[in-house]
């Protein structure tokens, strides 16, 4: 692969479908053009940027009308070293293989069609789908068990076959509403209209034959997930779905705070009554035509046989849509139930499609391919979040601290490293270099939270606390009463503090990268000022912590942040890294 | 065996006329040795331009049926004999003394009497290149997309990560000398090449059942210098020819490993095979090109080496060198390494260099040298290997490292050279982190670990306390991969010859005759008539000119040119020819007949050539006569023209 070099071409094929985009050549913004279109981005840590081919990605191109042929030409002409042989094989194995299969409705059946008799003779007799199959008599087609539209598509993508769903949505209950747009509201950013149109295309919902499978009038369209950072309106893009579509919403969100947020802004930016808004959570359980509820909720168990007493809330009401809101959290539970939901249109929002259980796939087949995402760093050069930088600052340990990390089992070790005492006067100091600025203290453990809450006269809000109660502290945070807040982990999610401008992690759950970025997130809202935000992480120096954090930092170094590192000295100043002299 | 292997070896007779022949006292007064004389490519374009036919026609012949393997002098007699050569065998006798002259052709006998000619290796691949080349064209390039085999990574990756595993953990060997089955088998399993894709390898008996990838891989360590025997183990400790190797550009050190496999692979195969003819042909196939299989196998020289190209596809497949398809055309192949050295080219626009991204991670291009392959090994783990290979640097790595004696600073230097740039502040501190955290006590302690370690560093360990680099030193980042910064002082045991993890099997086996009864020819070559005996009490007439004889006479003009197996001159029925006496037979009506070949203009190339089938000349139909004697004396090309 030495040879045939196109020095100026900033694309490098690579057989396995991973392509790289070199940011510093010429024909750079032509060739991640191309990229979008065929592949998604995995990461832009430096000037290369790594997208990865995968017969999903290339069944989206189709969808969007690219042809083999313009795929293969483009990405010849800008490829380095070429494109693989195996790789070009693929490529135009995987568009052929769109279209080749249909999910639609013909005489009041759910069917599944083929171009090629022999296609769907294949398909039928794969064990995984087979017993949701029954061939017709002459072959032509397959009867589909309306309850397996789910499963066979997502068996089917996971053999190979990728099916086009014509069968339709259902369209819900209509839910007359409209967005308010003023000066406060501008109404969609043109990226949350991008996301909303790429989820539902730009006419909306095209009115289908009502079937067996969805009773209701069914509308074409998507389900499918948005990608984009916290403090970028996630929310909105919800808000927009709902408005385009006008139906009856079912909206999953991972806490009750996140219920409340979720309430506010729809009364805020729509014309919905709060007759029509409800909240379905451990404390309250009301249906209403936009209905806001927890997963947890959903994920316990309290029926007969272990079965789910809320889950009639699934299929009870004639939902248009229902939204998951911080995706990447869904549990196994509703994700089985989300199999069985394929005629109402899914949406996913998340800042990143990392889990830490490796279950990206599932939200791919089940709610739905990626539809949209915007990276962190463009969303920040073009102002609609903050600037931010982030620093990692080095804490020692005090003494008596470093005698018990060193003499502690390797599993009590991370705890002694997070609640590590010094790490109090240091947010003392950050907070006084921020004085002028709002700020969060955010940590893992309660009882350092409580400590340094009393130390420096910080309002603590913990997953204990009375809902209200939390609210009502937030609230005088927003309107600028208070200075500063100490977090425990309820700060990974949905609290919306926007002119909180710094935060400062003082310990966090080992090496979550989802849980670094949630954070960050937490101060990502443009501000009012036009200043940056300033992120910082306290990790105890020579402990476990270090590669912890190291870990924790990897989706967002790999989104274009970068982490200064400091060492707070023992004086209580803040100096670079002592310079390398060997190993001690 | 090379050149400059055979020259170590002759004796200093004859190396007293190899340095007086005419292509090398000139060259020697240069100031170059002789060795490098008779081992320069350039040397043979311009000898092959000035010679004389017969003898490079003659060297043809010998690179393709013997190729670079020691050849009996009378089994080329034999096949000089066979059409369509165009010469005969008094012709081919001189050649051959000329070939020897000019130190192309060497000679050694054997104890039991005979002779073995030998072309050395390195050379008989640019005779090949120049006297056989391969002509084939390519197919255009928009009739091929299709039905495309997946190409691997070059070999030298792979070779790479297996060296650097022996030098983690060295390979201990049996008392039998062969490594362990079980290691053999780890270090096969770990590579892509399988079994079945290597052309059989000669071992030694202890190494026959080990798995082929493996063995490969050790034969290559080895004949590179990357391994060695220690005692009772073998250790990845480059000696200075590996060094350079590891120092090369990429693409050149592709094609080293491409010679040296196809040394390690095809000097054991037969001659008669035709396996080192298609292998030496297939690399004249530009690069990058798709090319018929069908065609190739047309254009190679001979049967046999069609015959053979096919698993020496496969192999260079398997290597990561080739890609091979089936389309609208049939089967294909084309090359995508440079195979050709006369065509390499080494480009300076900063490839060369690997990127060191933010998350830790190293991008190394494919034109990136092995050095520095070499070195990430010891610091990162590999994550994937395929146009581009993807390190990740790695705290257990950096603390092995470390452990073996590497310092920060010299892992540092490391990746700032190879990157071309200053480390990134998360992989700065990042490796600050590893190296402080690995414990104290354990630099330098590590035996198994301490001479690899060593292995690592641009900045040997003396010269990173004495000048430690810093971020931003331009001429540090632009310094290339070097051999002279990558190990440390070699200790005198590691220029010992690199068959030695093998013993001495190997060499007799590449030779095909036992090291100690090897015994080159030493007598000068016979370039004068004394080279066919009698030829002085011949009347010279015979050999001067054609002139009509009595019958008798013209019977003894044919007898002695049979056995100096030169040719005639003669005129039949008032027409000239050239003819190869081969035997003369009675006649049914008393009298005689001579049985030979006559000479015919080849088709195509307008040569003249034997013919295939012989022919009966009588007595009384042969006119004016002469014997075609060539003499080189005189410069004369006695080939006459028919």
């Amino acid at each position: 692969m030495t040879l045939s070099r196109k020095t100026a071409a900033p694309i490098i094929a690579q057989s396995d479908g991973t392509l790289l985009l070199d940011e510093r050549l010429p024909g750079f913004g032509e060739a991640q053009a191309l990229l979008r279109a065929i592949a998604e981005l995995q990461k832009r840590p430096g000037h290369l940027h790594t997208y990865r081919i995968t017969p999903v990605t290339v069944w989206n191109a189709a969808a969007s009308g690219w042809t083999a042929a313009r795929a293969l030409g483009s990405l010849r002409a800008l490829s380095r070293y070429g494109v693989p042989a195996s790789l070009e094989r693929d490529l135009a194995a995987q568009f052929a293989r769109y279209g080749q299969l249909r999910l639609g409705v013909q005489d009041g059946e759910l069917r599944l069609l083929a171009k090629e008799p022999a296609l769907l003779a294949a398909v039928a007799a794969l064990k995984a789908v087979s017993g949701w199959l029954r061939l017709s008599a002459d072959g032509g087609y397959a009867v589909v068990r309306p309850d397996a539209r789910g499963w066979l598509k997502r068996e089917l993508a996971l053999a190979g076959y990728p099916v086009i769903d014509d069968a339709g949505y259902r369209s819900g209950e209509p839910l007359p509403l409209a967005l308010r747009s003023s000066g406060a509201l501008p109404g969609l950013r043109d990226y949350q209209q991008a996301a909303v149109d790429a989820l539902l295309g730009k006419e909306g919902g095209t009115v289908l034959a009502a079937t067996a499978a969805s009773p209701a009038p069914a509308v074409a369209g998507g389900s499918g997930v948005v990608v984009l950072p916290c403090g970028a309106g996630k929310t909105w893009v919800g808000i927009g779905a709902i408005a385009r579509l006008a139906c009856e919403t079912l909206i999953l969100t991972p806490n009750t705070m996140s219920v409340t947020q979720w309430i506010r802004e729809l009364r805020r930016a729509t014309t919905l009554g709060d007759d029509q808004i409800g909240a379905y959570t451990g404390e309250r359980k009301e249906v209403r035509p936009v209905t806001v509820a927890t997963y947890q909720v959903l994920s316990s168990r309290g029926g007969e046989r272990g079965s789910n007493a809320h889950w009639p809330l699934f299929q009870d009401r004639n939902w248009g849509l229902i939204i998951y809101d911080e995706v990447h959290l869904l549990p196994a539970p509703v994700f089985r139930l989300t199999a069985e939901l394929q005629a109402t249109r899914r949406l996913g929002l998340t800042a990143t499609l990392v889990r830490e259980d490796g279950r990206e796939g599932d939200v791919f087949a089940l709610v739905g391919p990626k539809a949209y995402e915007a990276p962190w760093k463009s969303l920040e050069e073009a102002g609609w979040i903050a600037e931010a930088s982030c620093s990692e600052v080095r804490v020692p340990l005090e003494p008596g601290c470093a005698e018990r990390y060193a003499d502690a089992p390797a599993r009590a070790r991370s705890r002694i490293a997070g609640e590590n005492p010094r790490k109090a006067e240091v947010v003392r100091a950050l907070l006084a270099r921020h004085e002028g600025e709002q700020a969060l203290v955010i940590g893992q453990y309660l009882d350092q939270l409580r400590r340094v809450s009393r130390e420096l006269g910080l309002p603590l809000v913990t997953g204990d606390m009375a809902h209200g109660e939390r609210q009502a502290l937030f609230d005088r945070f927003n309107r600028g009463e208070l200075r500063a807040l100490a977090l425990s982990k309820v700060a990974n999610f949905a609290v919306d503090l926007p002119d909180a401008a710094v935060a400062v992690q003082i310990s966090g759950s080992f090496g979550s990268r989802q849980e670094e970025a949630q954070r960050l997130g937490r101060i990502l809202r443009p501000k009012a000022n036009g200043g940056g935000a300033s992120f910082y992480s306290l990790v105890s120096e020579h402990t476990d912590e270090v590669e912890y954090a190291r870990r924790r930092q990897q989706f967002l170094v790999q989104q274009g942040y970068r982490y200064e590192v400091r060492r707070w000295a023992e004086d209580g100043s803040e100096a670079d890294l002592p310079a390398a002299n060997g190993p001690r | 065996m090379k050149t400059r292997e055979i020259v170590g070896e002759l004796p200093e007779g004859a190396l007293a006329w190899q340095r007086e022949g005419p292509w090398t006292a000139g060259r020697l007064a240069q100031g170059r040795s002789l060795a490098e004389v008779l081992a320069d490519p350039s040397r043979a374009a311009e000898w092959a331009e000035s010679a004389p036919p017969f003898a490079r026609d003659t060297l043809a012949l010998i690179v393709k049926r013997f190729g670079p393997a020691p050849f009996p002098e009378e089994k080329l007699a034999t096949e000089g004999g066979r059409p369509p050569f165009g010469w005969t065998g008094a012709e081919l006798r001189l050649a051959v003394q000329l070939l020897r002259r000019d130190g192309i052709v060497f000679a050694m006998d054997r104890p039991w009497g005979d002779r073995l000619l030998l072309v050395p290796s390195d050379m008989c691949a640019a005779w090949r290149r120049l006297l056989l080349p391969l002509r084939a064209r390519p197919l255009p390039e928009e009739a091929w997309m299709d039905g495309c085999d997946a190409a691997a990574a070059p070999l030298s990756h792979e070779l790479i990560a297996a060296w650097s595993a022996i030098r983690r953990t060295g390979l201990p060997l049996t008392a039998k000398g062969a490594p362990r089955k079980q290691d053999a088998a780890k270090l096969a399993s770990a590579m892509r090449l399988a079994p079945e894709d290597i052309p059989p390898l000669a071992m030694p008996p202890a190494w026959e059942a080990l798995p082929a990838s493996a063995v490969l891989a050790l034969r290559l360590g080895s004949a590179l210098g990357m391994l060695k025997r220690r005692g009772r183990a073998i250790s990845a400790e480059p000696n200075e020819a590996a060094k350079a190797w590891l120092a090369l550009p990429a693409s050149e050190a592709e094609l080293r490993l491409l010679e040296q496999a196809a040394h390690c692979l095809l000097s054991a195969a037969a001659p008669e095979s035709g396996a080192w003819l298609a292998a030496e042909s297939l690399r004249d196939l530009a690069p990058m090109r798709w090319y018929s299989a069908a065609e190739i196998a047309k254009a190679l020289p001979t049967k046999e080496a069609a015959g053979a190209a096919e698993a020496w596809v496969r192999f260079l497949r398997a290597a990561g060198w080739m890609e091979t398809g089936s389309g609208a055309e049939g089967a294909a192949l084309r090359w995508i390494i440079e195979p050709n050295p006369e065509r390499l080219w080494v480009s300076a626009d900063g490839y060369d260099r690997y990127e060191l991204m933010p998350d830790l991670e190293a991008i190394v291009p494919p034109e990136v040298p092995p050095g520095a392959r070499w070195e990430l090994e010891l610091l990162a783990r590999r994550l994937s290997e395929d146009v581009v290979a993807v390190y990740r640097l790695d705290a257990d790595a950096c603390r092995r490292a470390f452990a073996g004696g590497t310092s920060l600073e010299q892992a540092r230097f490391a990746l700032e050279r190879g990157s071309g740039a200053p480390l990134p502040g998360a992989v700065d501190i990042a490796l600050r982190d590893w190296f402080h955290a690995a414990p104290a006590h354990s630099a330098g302690q590590s035996a198994p670990l301490t001479e690899a370690a060593a292995q690592l560093s641009g900045a040997p360990q003396q010269e990173a306390h004495a000048k430690q680099p810093e971020a931003g030193d331009d001429e540090r980042h632009n310094e290339r991969y070097d051999g002279r910064h990558m190990e440390s002082q070699d200790d005198p045991h590691s220029e010992a010859p690199a068959d030695d993890i093998f013993g001495c099997a190997e060499a007799a086996e590449r030779t095909g005759a036992p090291e100690q009864a090897r015994a080159w020819d030493a007598r000068p070559p016979m370039l004068s008539r004394k080279l066919y005996p009698g030829a002085e009490g011949v009347p010279p007439g015979w050999l001067r000119q054609p002139a009509a004889y009595h019958a008798s006479t013209r019977k003894e003009i044919i007898e002695r040119a049979i056995g100096w197996r030169s040719g005639l001159r003669l005129c039949k029925d008032g027409a000239w020819m050239d003819f190869a006496p081969e035997r003369v037979v009675p006649a049914e009506r008393g009298g005689w007949r001579v049985w030979g070949r006559p000479f015919v203009r080849e088709a195509g190339s307008g040569k003249p050539v034997l013919a295939e089938n012989p022919i009966a000349l009588e007595a009384a139909e042969i006119g004016q006569i002469m014997i075609s004697l060539p003499d080189s004396e005189f410069g004369v090309d006695c080939r006459p023209i028919t």
